[in-house]
């Protein structure tokens, strides 16, 4: 059954992947490219991390595609200029790279070597939430608070950068 | 699993957490007053009360929330400059502000909030806090780099920044990912913190396991780029000229000394803590490129006509010194390093201030033609000037040259020779761009007579901070002994 | 392994059943009768102008930034809704100052009137 689910969201992943690449609209791609993330998402659940596969989701999937979104539709951009490149180079070196991922990726599952010794996951129990809970509020405590700050100054640099003149009088 | 409560151990956590507060506090007072004086001033107090908290703590040593974070009095003194140089940096800031019309409160909030990410990664002692760290004081200097955001170059610069940056973290995010699955894979101990890390490659090494493995040397290698980047080591260094160029003049100063000296805290500890059973792996590349980033900021920056470019080329060469220290590996490399930040704090703010005090109000770019004749126009302003010239050109009886001298001192020790030979004909080039720019305030002509009118913006708080920084020099170059006793004192304690 | 979630793929199919059912019953039962008017988008009465996809203004951008910062802090809160009987009072404490934090964020983003549409 896994197998089949597997294959299956393995299958939508490549498809919504090409179709992100091919598409010559860039709302189209961007469509495509939640579509992709959402059947990662379903993949991290087979691996057993749901947390991943809400973040996955929630961060991915939700916020940041809007971003993408917001920035294809702001500009103007929805059809992609094909035929003018800035970079030249770009597109073979692009493939290629890729293609030697693809190669070394299939040596790997066809040899069967093991990258680590034993899977980390399945001993500690990472990816179920409860157990991250635990790690996080007790041992990650203070990265955590400290993230709130990060996120703080984040929301003050979005202000500051966008705003510009802002006066005091007209914002009470 | 169950739930372990951390102990809140405020004694160790004290500086940053109390900064973090204070800098919510001015955030809020923003909100209320548009009154700047105000702002600076509670900032002012602000950073004075976290030092106060340094002075509470000195002595005690010891790591909290699970090894998070370290507490030893290196970490503070090095604490105490970074707050210094950010006291400095608002006085820089207080009057350019409003004359360039970038009057907002925020400033003071976010440089507040760099400085606390600063000393979370001075005491940091587990990479994840050191990313945390970096990222603090990364994403508030990215907003203060775009602060003049009307202007073009200051957009331009945080842009450059922001995705440099950005990569520079990823590099940071898998290098700690490969150092964490080769420490975790094998074992029960999985921790981040520096000292986990090294007792976990002990035990390997006493198990017959080679620990020089190409997975942990490639993650040790990302997280040194990406701190080098922040050190702005060649070759990460690219992104440097075009930013401090951009950047606010005071928010140049400040990050020119601050984020240096943080991130090579980082280093120091990386290195020293966690890895210094592959100390044969990285001693040698890190002199490598140390002598790289000396000879590189040195001879470029001899071709720059703008001062703000040439200063930035000049703190590249720095941070190469400065590495000179942290690769020695030793408290007497620590304390060099210590003493060379901060007679660099001083030295370079003090000329970053010297440029603010010219900087008008549609005149981004400084040239050195500008400084021209500057002796008649502000005397005292060109003697300043020129104490900050030599000191960064590392002339006798300047706190420059105690710098300089205690880090070749601690590379002599540490049997790196021909580094200190390396660091000894670079200073000698350096002083050829430093001299020059002496030599333009006092023989030259200013290049008109509209030049020769220009306003000088000595205003009160910038003369205040220029005093500091020339007074600093002079006693750390001329007294140095007592400086140099308690850093030693300090770190060597440290050590032990 | 996956049982748990099967209820989710469940609505999943239930939310693309019920809109192809009300599209393809329309058009199977519907009669059709084109007319000009009638291909015309609908657009209040009144005659469109211009094509539908226009730029956005960058406002909407400000927002969509704000919203993925505070995206976020709903991932940190999911761990915690999965954990806080255990943590107790503790736990309360530990998310109370990290809301409390980025409280003083929307506070600051409504005061500085980031959120005005003017």
């Amino acid at each position: 059954m896994e197998t089949v689910i597997f294959i299956t969201t393995a299958i939508v992943a490549v498809g919504a992947a090409l179709g992100m690449v091919l598409s010559s609209n860039a709302v189209h791609s961007a469509l495509f490219l939640i579509l992709n993330f959402c059947a990662v998402a379903v993949m991290y659940l087979l691996l057993r991390a749901p947390f991943m596969a809400a973040v996955q989701v929630t961060v991915y999937a939700g916020a940041i595609m809007v971003l993408f979104l917001f920035v294809i539709m702001l500009l103007g951009a929805e059809k992609a200029d094909l035929g003018s490149e800035p970079i030249g180079w770009q597109k073979p070196v692009g493939v290629l790279l890729g293609a030697v991922l693809l190669a070394e990726g299939i040596y790997v599952a066809y040899k069967g070597i093991k990258l680590v010794d034993a899977p980390i996951t399945a001993a500690l129990g990472i990816g179920q939430p409860t157990t991250l809970s635990a790690v996080l509020f007790s041992k990650y405590l203070l990265p955590f608070e400290v993230i709130s700050i990060l996120l703080l100054v984040a929301i003050v640099g979005t202000v500051v950068l966008t705003r510009r003149t802002v006066k005091l009088k007209e914002a009470e | 699993m169950p739930f372990n409560p951390p102990s809140i151990d405020l004694t160790v956590l004290g500086m940053p957490a109390l900064l973090m507060a204070w800098g919510m506090l001015v955030l809020l007072i923003d909100l209320f007053t548009s009154n700047q004086r105000v702002l600076a001033t509670v900032s002012l107090i602000g950073l004075i009360a976290t030092a106060g908290v340094g002075l509470l703590t000195w002595g005690t040593q010891r790591t909290a929330f699970f090894d998070m974070v370290v507490l030893d009095n290196f970490g503070t003194v090095v604490n105490w400059i970074l707050l210094g140089a950010t006291a400095l940096s608002i006085l820089l800031a207080l009057d350019y502000l409003p004359r360039q019309n970038l009057m907002r409160g925020e400033f003071y909030a976010l440089l507040l909030f760099a400085t606390s990410g600063m000393l979370l990664l001075v005491q940091a002692n587990d990479l994840v806090m050191i990313f945390i760290g970096v990222e603090l004081l990364s994403i508030s200097l990215y907003v203060l780099t775009g602060f003049a955001v009307p202007r073009i170059s200051s957009g331009e610069a945080a842009m450059k920044y922001l995705l440099l940056g950005a990569f520079a973290a990823g590099f940071l995010v898998y290098g700690i990912a490969l150092i964490y699955g080769f420490v975790a894979a094998n074992d029960a101990i999985s921790s981040t913190s520096l000292t986990a890390i090294s007792q976990d490659l002990a035990a390997k090494q006493a198990a017959g396991i080679a620990i020089n493995d190409p997975i942990i040397l490639t993650g040790l290698g990302f997280v040194l780029i990406a701190l080098g980047f922040k050190v702005s080591m060649v070759p990460f260094h690219a992104w440097t000229p075009d930013v401090y160029e951009g950047a606010p003049t005071p928010i140049t100063a400040y990050m020119s000394v601050t984020t240096k000296g943080a991130a090579l805290v980082a280093i120091i500890r990386l290195l020293t803590v966690a890895f210094a059973a592959l100390r044969p792996e990285w001693q040698f590349i890190f002199a490598i490129l140390a002598a790289l980033t000396m000879t590189y900021g040195n001879i470029v920056a001899i071709a720059q006509k703008n001062l703000k470019r040439m200063l930035a080329y000049s703190s590249i060469a720095h941070a190469g010194y400065m590495l000179m220290g942290v690769l020695s590996a030793s408290p007497l490399g620590a304390s060099a390093f210590v003493i060379y930040l901060v007679a660099y704090a001083l030295t370079n703010i003090g000329a970053f201030a010297v440029l603010t005090t010219l900087e008008n109000r549609g005149m981004a770019a400084l040239e050195l033609q500008d400084l021209r004749g500057l002796y008649r126009r502000h005397p005292w302003l060109s003697v300043a000037m020129v104490i900050f010239m030599f000191s960064l050109a590392g002339v006798p009886l300047t706190a420059g040259f105690m710098g300089k001298f205690a880090v070749f001192q601690a590379a002599w020790d540490a049997d790196l020779k021909w580094l200190v030979l390396v660091g000894v004909l670079t200073s000698v080039i350096s002083a050829f761009f430093y001299l020059r720019v002496t030599v333009q305030m006092f023989m030259e002509e200013p290049v008109s007579a509209e030049a020769a009118e220009r306003p000088v913006f000595a205003t009160a708080p910038l003369v205040v901070g220029l005093t500091i920084a020339v007074v600093g020099i002079i006693i750390l170059g001329v007294v140095p002994s007592q400086v140099l006793n308690f850093v030693n004192n300090t770190v060597v304690a440290a050590a032990r | 392994m996956l049982r748990p979630y099967l209820p989710i793929l469940i609505i999943f199919i239930v939310g693309v059943i019920i809109p192809l059912a009300a599209l393809g019953l329309s058009a199977l039962l519907g009669p059709r009768k084109a007319t000009k008017r009638k291909l015309v988008p609908y657009e209040s009465g009144m005659n469109p102008i211009g094509p539908a996809m226009q730029r956005t203004p960058v406002r909407f951008y400000v927002v969509a930034m704000l919203f993925i910062l505070f995206d976020i802090e709903i991932i940190f809160l999911t761990p915690y809704a999965l954990y806080f009987r255990q943590m107790g009072l503790f736990g309360l404490g530990e998310m109370g100052v990290f809301l409390a934090i980025l409280l003083l964020g929307f506070v600051y983003i409504w005061r500085k009137g980031a959120l005005r549409w003017d």
